[in-house]
């Protein structure tokens, strides 16, 4: 199981979470005007690099806070959002 | 239809717990359940003390106000201007744990490090596959709050896990 370390919780069992998927990924900000692969695009691709990603994170068995967090896609390690990253 | 008074109106209520035979006590572990208490929750600044009650952080901005049972909610949370707060009695019923092996208890189904959590301070979490609050109100003392559909379950299961230490 991972250990997820939420920011105002600490570490805690990853079933204690909610998944968000990849941080960052905007609602378009006018989606009548996009075409169909554009807004499958928006919903269903993402990033899924074999290393770091940057994800959206709920604790939402204990603190019920969103929070955006780098994770490694092979090694699961956690660490801080790297820098430039928005949430 | 005539309106029961009051207090005929509070002999109707049953707890969560009523008719499970729920409690121990024993030497180093007491668990009985507390119920009826007024619970609320508060969004916002630290609320004000209240009396014969405790005021627990949830998480960022986020409070439970647990005061002593009342014949009708009368529980006041003085609150800062623009803070929320919500009346959740129902929500949950109350365990408390006191004793030696109270910490021991909750630790056997408790993946969080309950040793750190100081005094005044609760933690939530999963608690038997319950989510619960769980506070601390002294170095052998909890009040674990639990929601009312679940409290069967986790009382059956902290008699279970406290078979060592009746
Ligand atoms: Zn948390």
């Amino acid at each position: 199981m991972l250990r997820i370390p939420c920011p105002h919780c600490g570490e805690r069992d990853e079933t204690e979470f909610h998944y968000g998927g990849e941080a960052g990924v905007d609602y378009p900000a006018d989606p009548s005007a996009l075409d169909d692969v554009a807004w499958a695009e928006y919903l269903f691709v993402r990033a899924d690099p074999a290393g770091w990603f940057t994800e959206r994170w709920c604790h939402v068995a204990a603190c019920r806070q969103w929070f955006t967090i780098d994770r490694h896609t092979v090694s699961d390690e956690f660490r801080p959002v790297s820098e430039g990253v928005r949430a | 239809m005539t309106v029961p008074e009051s207090t005929a109106l509070l002999e109707l209520r049953r707890s969560p717990l009523a008719g499970s035979a729920f409690g121990l006590s024993s030497p180093g572990l007491t668990m009985v359940e507390d119920p009826f208490r007024q619970l609320v929750e508060v969004r916002g600044e630290r609320p004000a003390d209240v009396d014969r009650g405790h005021v627990w952080g949830l998480g960022p901005g986020w409070w439970l106000v647990d005061g002593p049972p009342s014949e009708v909610v009368a529980l006041e949370a003085p609150l800062a201007p623009g803070n929320r707060g919500v009346d959740v009695s129902g929500q949950r019923t109350v365990v408390t744990l006191t004793g030696a092996h109270a910490l021991t208890v909750l630790a056997h189904g408790c993946p969080v490090d309950l040793e750190v959590v100081a005094v005044g301070d609760a933690v939530q979490g999963v608690l038997a596959g319950c989510q619960v609050v769980l506070g601390r109100v002294a170095d052998d003392g909890w009040r674990c709050y639990v929601r009312a559909s679940y409290a069967r379950h986790l009382a059956a299961w902290l008699t279970d896990a406290a078979t060592p230490y009746r």
